[in-house]
């Protein structure tokens, strides 16, 4: 019966076991304050807002941003593949699941991203490494190599400050 | 007789053409199908069939027009209800998409009725997209919806040059 009381205390006061052993368990949220929250259990790269993302091949550019709006979480993007015009879209996220490396982002229409941590400055999105950029290093590019041939808007300055 | 029953195969194979296609539109488009560009596909629901871009139209915001094509709806006909059933499909429910209906009025064109919609991103300032114009309604018998994903707020020719393609879609 002792013994029972000990593990009792000893659970109580040292629930960092349980979050190391969190590595492989999955860990879900739905809101910037339950990420602020988890941000010491999230991979490094995806642990603080917003996590900007680039991409350059001779195939694809794209600059992807999740960020906060009051509580909410957004993904917004910006995508030009070869042959096409750069297309923005956006969508508030629902919910963020985050198991060892992999990261599932699912929006509020049910629709989802997969992403996959490769190191603490690169995730792989549908097969493509992403670098984490600055928020200044992000506007740059985006400003560089995907604003002046916008065609689906006019306004490159709008999309420079929204991606701040 | 032989004759006859060709001409019916290939009438009813027509008919399966035109119906199972995505519309056509009397402008000059380009489609591009869902998949095609899946970084950005992948944020769009599973309604989500693929964009037009209008090869004619100068204004910028108004080139990229994006269709979803919703299954396994019986109703024949536009409703306040089958209209908020169907945004929910392409946006989610209300309180987690984020954005704001600013509007939503049906409408009655020469082929029907349609539900014109409003929807604004006011919660970010900052918004790439501050405001999503949609027009649903039936097309070839099957419910369908147009998504125009404005990077500046509509004014009253955009919002008819929304509709003049919306009745171009055959």
């Amino acid at each position: 019966m002792k013994l029972q009381y000990l593990f009792c205390i000893a659970s109580f006061l040292f629930p960092v076991s349980q979050v190391s052993s969190r590595a492989n368990e999955e860990l879900c949220v739905s809101n910037f304050s339950e990420l602020s929250k988890n941000a010491d259990q999230l991979p490094k790269v995806m642990s603080q807002l917003p996590i900007n993302l680039w991409l350059d091949t001779s195939l694809a550019t794209a600059a992807i941003k999740i960020s906060n709006i009051g509580d909410k979480l957004k993904l917004e993007s910006v995508v030009k593949q070869m042959f096409s015009s750069p297309d923005i879209e956006s969508a508030y996220i629902k919910l963020a699941c985050f198991k060892g490396n992999d990261v599932v982002v699912t929006f509020s229409n049910n629709s989802s991203y997969k992403l996959k941590v490769l190191s603490d400055s690169n995730v792989e999105i549908r097969g493509q490494s992403f670098l984490k950029k600055s928020s200044t290093e992000l506007v740059g590019l985006v400003a560089k190599k995907l604003a002046p041939k916008m065609e689906t808007g006019t306004v490159p300055s709008t999309l420079q400050e929204s991606v701040r | 007789m032989i004759l006859k029953s060709i001409l019916i195969i290939l009438c009813i194979t027509f008919l399966g053409i035109t119906l199972w296609a995505e519309p056509k539109s009397k402008e000059a488009v380009e489609f591009v199908e869902n998949g095609k560009r899946p970084l950005s596909d992948s944020l769009k629901s599973a309604a989500y069939i693929g964009s037009y871009r209008r090869l004619d139209e100068p204004q910028q915001d108004l080139k990229i027009v994006d269709l979803y094509e919703f299954k396994s709806i019986s109703a024949t006909k536009m409703t306040r209800s089958l209209c908020d059933q169907l945004l929910g499909r392409i946006f989610g429910r209300p309180e987690d998409s984020g954005l704001t209906l600013k509007s939503l009025a049906l409408k009655t064109t020469p082929r029907g009725l349609i539900c014109e919609v409003q929807l604004n991103d006011d919660a970010d300032i900052h918004a790439k997209i501050p405001e999503r114009r949609i027009v649903i309604g039936f097309v070839n018998l099957k419910a369908h919806a147009i998504v125009f994903r404005l990077l500046q707020k509509s004014d009253a020719n955009s919002q008819e040059n929304i509709l003049k393609f919306w009745r171009s879609l055959r």
